[in-house]
């Protein structure tokens, strides 16, 4: 129960420890400040395109787009291989059946 | 300032360097204050401070008067320092991925560290522990709770400045205050462990 009471004073002390504060003032010369910044405002093409290049997400984009295309690639040399084992396969036995047709017709 | 305040307004829409200065000059501690109770950080709340009287100043043409002037200030200034809390938390959030491409990771903490530098001495950690209660609130509450305490704001100028009726500022601020007591209450429980 102490215990209890103790940390519901500090609660309420909490909730009013804003009471009798005073305004937080900005830092001396902010028109100063504001003015420069305002006319330094203007940034060229380079810049807001490097600024848009570095963000982090779109350099993760770029990087699984570059993967995606790598896996493309990949995946459709390896099924020209595959059509060219075949082809190869087909010429040999086209080949052998003729080989024996003339075998078998052959001079006389 | 309230009498010349058409006046004010006229010259600022008409591009008087002038009459923004003087904006700048009636209005910058109040805002600097909403700010940083909000941001929580004197540099963070320096930056976006400039970023509400720059957007003051663009946006000042399609003003219209409707509602009072620091009323239309309040407003860009509550939304700028959301927009930068927001920004904050996504940065932190996605800061393992920063660390990849060699970015510093800035040193993030929950303790409460953030000293507001109007807060009586004898009240500074307690006020302390009350800005890393208020940092996981709402933002509707949180804002409600900032104007009220810290800007001194009513609950009738805090409605015109959250656009929102004086019944539901009074429902924002019941709500406030029990969720930081909740949070409060978490917080000593979790210290005495």
């Amino acid at each position: 129960m102490g215990t209890n009471e103790h940390n519901n004073k500090k609660i309420d002390d909490a909730i009013n420890s804003f009471d009798g504060a005073q305004k937080a003032s900005p830092r001396p010369f902010l028109f100063t400040r504001l003015s420069a910044r305002m006319y330094n405002a203007g940034e060229s093409s380079w810049e807001k395109a490097g600024r848009v290049i570095a963000r982090p997400a779109v350099v993760i984009a770029g990087l699984l787009l570059i993967l995606a295309i790598n896996a493309m690639v990949l995946f459709s040399n390896n099924k020209k291989i595959d059509t060219t084992d075949q082809a190869y396969t087909t010429d040999a036995y086209n080949t052998t059946v003729a080989t024996l047709y003339n075998f078998e017709n052959g001079e006389q | 300032m309230n009498q010349g305040q058409p006046e004010l307004i006229e010259r600022l829409q008409h591009g008087d360097e002038s009459a923004f200065r003087q904006l700048v000059d009636d209005h910058e501690v109040m805002i600097y204050n909403t700010v940083i109770g909000i941001v929580q950080n004197e540099d963070d709340a320096d930056d976006v401070t400039q970023d509400v009287f720059i957007q003051a100043y663009r946006s000042i043409r399609y003003f219209r008067g409707e509602a009072k002037l620091s009323t239309w200030l309040y407003r860009i200034a509550v939304s700028k320092a959301l927009d930068h809390v927001k920004k904050k938390k996504r940065k932190k959030r996605f800061s393992f991925l920063q660390g990849w491409f060699g970015v510093v990771k800035e040193e993030s903490s929950n303790i409460p560290d953030f000293h507001h530098p109007g807060i009586v001495l004898e009240n500074k950690e307690k006020a302390s522990e009350l800005f890393a209660a208020l940092d996981q609130l709402p933002d509707n509450q949180r804002i409600a709770f900032t104007l009220h305490k810290l800007e001194g704001l009513n609950h009738q100028e805090i409605a015109q400045v959250l656009n929102i009726t004086l019944n539901a500022v009074e429902a924002l601020m019941g709500r406030a205050k029990g969720n930081l007591k909740k949070k409060l209450q978490e917080y000593y429980l979790q210290k005495d462990k």
